[in-house]
């Protein structure tokens, strides 16, 4: 597969809500941040009302929008946890010990948000009230965007990239683009799918099969796995998790 | 007998509906690609594989392979268990030397086959496996092996080290045999009484390597095999077969839910196979219901005067499948006493009550209470915060979680005083179905008796009643019964072996007459007492309490019975033999066997013997629950006779897998290799551990 072959024809727009509540005199407000302007709301809004001034204006990839509760720093917790127990196993493995830094390096490199488990979609929200809750007192960010044409690839790799999605290709034809580090599963990968749902794929000679993955996922290549310890396995599960809550477009 | 009647017919398993995720979807080494041995089991041919199917993987399988016919299932009980119960039957052989025994029936025989992972596959390491087959039977096919499984892209080779059966033709020097003289010779014939797993013998006498490949071929769902046997076939229970090649080839072709295999044995033999698969834990029939009430813009009453309590009541009923037998409202709290006969799935059932309550009483209500009762006795309570509830059912904040808006509990006291059901006494008259079955009798290998229980009976109060169930015959074959077994000489009281006589008296039998009184008689603490016919073979006088604390993982029992043997006679009389029995039973959930309710009763059984009867039972994702026991009692191998112990297999099944309207209610199938004498207990016609179910549900 060439890189420079692959011809996307989806334009690629980012915007991002904010929506601020906080509780003013007894009054609760609404602010809502959406592309660099903020619009604000008297009451708690539904779902619906905060997503209606734009919700037709662009083709949107509802699939890959997620709502944050920034107040949320269960996240940030998390995200120590695991470096922490990164760091732990850098110093069992001292000649591998620049590998794991690396992603821990990484890990300290995420924009962060607590997601909140639930689908985006204006017309479910508009037609079934229980995709249309309303939202509480506090900060949130949604995340818009068009339909992605990049997978994001992170983890056990020598440099983290954006490759360009090809349609109806297996997973395994982009393994040849992807430089390993040494630490890394020979046998699987994560894959971090842009509604949150997270998936272990086989990439090895005994496991591969053709995965077609969503466009915008994240690849996440995990470090080698012990068959009589699972130490590793929790730490890998762990990250996986930690980058369903990651927001790719504050990255940039 | 009862408790051993067939609901369901494990053939009607196979119109269940169901879809395939496309998780489930793998490569060669991975489930989807997964087949079936001839003898039931993932393998090849004639010869097991390490691999696994997924957990809750359940194939029903035939095969026919010229000799022989085999009827077999195999259920992935764990990820790292594969259990396989199997009926053989050999085409060459007769049943039985008599015919006026056995006519011209051909051999029948049954087993059963275990295999263990020992380690799953990864980049340098194949999958491990190892696996005793034909552990519960005669030992037609008794073998053990261990056996490893490498995938490569569309190949999946496999290599086995097997005794016995599989080890038959001693194609390799044994290395068990290098480590002790014990190992080299293998003990031959028929064992003892059969049925036990015969330890002495694991790993013993002449020894094979076996192994083959699989490829999956770029025609989609078309697998190939290819196999060498370790087996020659010298000593075969169909006789000697002649095998010109010990390589055997094979095709399976996978359609839906079906696997179709054909393949080529022994150089001279063509055989072919059908297996029908899918999965407990995904498995899943399409419901049509109402959608639970959305409340948004609902319109409370006002007040309790305005509230329109028919409506209420009649969609509660209606939209809830909560039956309400009384209710009681006190300022800020109001309780609802019934029983949910729709939803099995607790919270299922507790949203759509909660939401027609929501959308109907005054906001003044702070408190619901739903009080699941039976027989007129509160078992269990919910409490609902009406406040949070609403909020939630609402989705007023993101991620809405109504099911942190309740409690269960065990009834408080006010609970218990306000209840005041208005229709206490009156007639009672239900049916159900029954469908008893047998296999691999002398006779014919599947006689069946079907027909219904009708259950009639009248209740004095919340507490007494009178209760009685006749049994209608209206399909079956018993009539092929060539003999009776009631001379037949026993070490043992002829408490159970008898069964043919008191099936086949007539079409019409009393099954139960009693008095039954039951009550809770403490927190937590429920009792019952009966007296009159129990059973089909015993009357007597028998008594129960359970303590069983709210979703606890554990609960206790004791029962005591002392009862007379029923005359297979007579609908009225009793033989002379009189036994007291009963049993201390606990039932627990460990936390480290999740899905799995182990029951252990100790005590004296009806033939006065005594022991312990041990039950495990796993639950699967769609309800549908896989079980075993067996029972161990002072009785010897010899005093008990074929079978050397009791032991039965079951599968209880949700009726809402065939249901398309929700329902509550299960059908139990079960599988009894061999029903002797010992260890037997008493069929009590009511049972406190399913009355107080909704305590703390397994069968939910």
């Amino acid at each position: 597969m060439t890189l420079s072959l692959m011809s996307i024809s989806y334009s690629r727009i980012l915007i991002t809500l904010i929506v601020v509540l906080w509780s003013n005199t007894g009054n609760t407000r609404v602010e809502i941040g959406l592309d660099g302007k903020t619009y604000t709301y008297a009451s708690n809004p539904r779902l619906s009302d905060v997503l209606s001034p734009i919700a037709n204006s662009k083709d949107w990839y509802w699939t890959g929008t997620a709502i944050y509760q920034l107040e949320d720093k269960s996240v940030y917790a998390a995200q120590t946890k695991v470096i922490n127990s990164l760091a732990m196993l850098g110093q069992q493995n001292t000649t591998n010990k620049a590998d794991y830094q690396l992603i821990i390096d990484k890990i300290k490199g995420f924009h962060l948000a607590k997601r909140i488990g639930m689908d985006v979609d204006f017309e479910q929200a508009r037609f079934n009230p229980r995709y249309n809750p309303s939202f509480e007192q506090g900060k949130y960010l949604i995340n818009l965007q068009t339909r992605p044409d990049k997978l994001f690839v992170t983890g056990a790799v020598k440099k983290d990239l954006e490759l360009n999605y090809l349609n109806n290709t297996c997973f395994s034809e982009y393994l040849n683009d992807i430089s390993k580090l040494e630490i890394a599963s020979k046998d699987h990968v994560y894959v971090i799918q842009p509604n949150g749902n997270i998936q272990s794929i086989g990439i090895a000679y005994w496991n591969e099969e053709c995965n077609l993955v969503m466009p915008g996922s994240q690849i996440y290549f995990p470090i080698e796995e012990n068959i009589l310890f699972d130490d590793v396995s929790t730490v890998n599960q762990s990250i996986a998790k930690l980058l369903s809550n990651r927001i790719l477009s504050s990255e940039k | 007998m009862k408790n051993n009647s067939i609901v369901l017919i494990a053939v009607s398993i196979m119109f269940l509906s169901f879809n395939l995720s496309a998780d489930e979807l793998g490569n060669i080494g991975n489930e989807n690609y997964l087949s079936q041995m001839a003898r039931g089991g993932a393998g090849l041919l004639q010869t097991p594989t390490a691999r696994m199917s997924k957990e809750g993987s359940f194939y029903i399988n035939y095969n026919d392979i010229n000799e022989y016919r085999f009827w077999s299932a195999s259920l992935q009980l764990f990820p790292w268990m594969e259990s396989t119960v199997r009926y053989t039957d050999v085409r060459t052989q007769l049943y039985s030397p008599f015919e006026g025994f056995s006519g011209n029936q051909t051999l029948k025989d049954k087993g059963i086959d275990v295999k263990f992972r020992l380690l799953e596959e990864s980049y340098y390491i194949p999958e491990l496996s190892v696996g005793f087959m034909d552990i519960g039977g005669t030992g037609f096919f008794s073998s053990e092996f261990i056996a490893a499984s490498k995938g490569f892209g569309p190949f999946d080779f496999h290599l086995g080290l097997g005794t016995g059966y599989l080890g038959a033709g001693g194609n390799v020097s044994s290395p068990f045999c290098k480590l002790t003289d014990s190992f080299c010779d293998r003990p031959r014939g028929l064992r003892g009484e059969g049925g036990k797993i015969d330890y002495n013998e694991f790993f013993k006498g002449p020894t094979s390597i076996f192994g083959g490949v699989e490829y999956q071929t770029p025609i989609e769902n078309l697998i190939l095999k290819l196999e060498y046997d370790g087996n020659d076939y010298l000593n075969d229970r169909a006789g000697e077969l002649v095998q010109d090649n010990k390589w055997n080839f094979g095709a399976v072709y996978k359609w839906n839910n079906f696997d179709l295999s054909l393949n080529y044995q022994r150089g001279n033999t063509v055989g072919f196979g059908v297996s029908y698969h899918f999965n407990m834990h995904t498995i899943r029939q399409v419901q049509f219901a109402s959608k639970p009430r959305e409340i948004i813009s609902s319109e409370p009453a006002k007040s309790m005067e305005e509230l329109d309590r028919n409506r209420l009541y009649n969609d509660i009923s209606r939209e809830g499948a909560f039956v309400i037998n009384a209710t009681h409202q006190d300022g800020e709290q109001m309780t609802f006493y019934g029983t949910q006969i729709g939803y099995r799935d607790f919270d299922i059932a507790t949203e759509r009550v909660g939401r027609i309550i929501a959308s109907e009483l005054p906001d003044s209500i702070k408190k619901y209470r739903l009080v699941e009762t039976i027989a007129h006795t509160p078992l269990v309570e919910t409490e609902i915060n009406a406040d949070e509830f609403k909020r939630a059912a609402r989705y007023e904040y993101l991620d809405a979680d109504i099911k942190s808006t309740y409690v269960r509990r065990d009834p408080s006291a006010s609970t218990l005083e306000n209840y005041r059901p208005t229709k206490l006494s009156g007639p009672i008259l239900s049916a159900e179905a029954f469908w008893i079955q047998t296999f691999g009798s002398p006779e014919d290998f599947y006689l069946y008796q079907g027909g219904a229980f009708v259950n009639t009976g009248y209740v004095f109060n919340p507490n007494y009643s009178f209760r009685a169930g006749v049994k209608v015959t209206l399909v079956e074959n018993f009539d092929k019964f060539r003999f009776l077994v009631d001379g037949e000489e026993s070490t043992l009281p002829r408490v159970r072996t008898q069964i043919r006589e008191y099936v086949t008296r007539s079409n019409v039998t009393l099954e139960n007459a009693y008095l039954h009184w039951f009550d809770r008689i403490a927190p937590n603490v429920y009792a019952q007492a009966y007296g009159g016919y129990l059973e089909t073979m015993f009357g007597g006088v028998g008594t129960e309490i359970i303590y069983r604390p709210v979703d606890s993982s554990i609960s206790f029992g004791v029962d005591l019975n002392y009862v007379q043997q029923r005359d297979f006679d007579s609908e009225t009389a009793f033989f002379d033999y009189k036994a007291f029995t009963g049993h201390a039973s606990v039932y627990w959930r460990p936390e480290f066997l999740p899905d799995m309710q182990l029951s252990i009763s100790a005590g004296q059984f009806l033939a006065k013997d005594k022991g312990v009867n041990v039950d495990f039972a796993k639950r699967f994702d769609s309800g549908i629950i896989v079980g075993a026991y067996a029972a161990f009692t002072n009785v010897s191998a010899a005093e008990y006779g074929e079978g050397s112990f009791t032991k039965g297999f079951y599968i209880s099944i949700p009726f809402d897998l065939f249901s398309f309207s929700p329902a509550k209610g299960r059908g139990r199938i079960p599988w009894v290799p061999i029903g002797r004498d010992g260890g037997q207990m008493l069929q009590k016609p009511v049972n406190l551990k399913d009355m107080t179910e909704a305590r703390s549900p397994f069968y939910n």
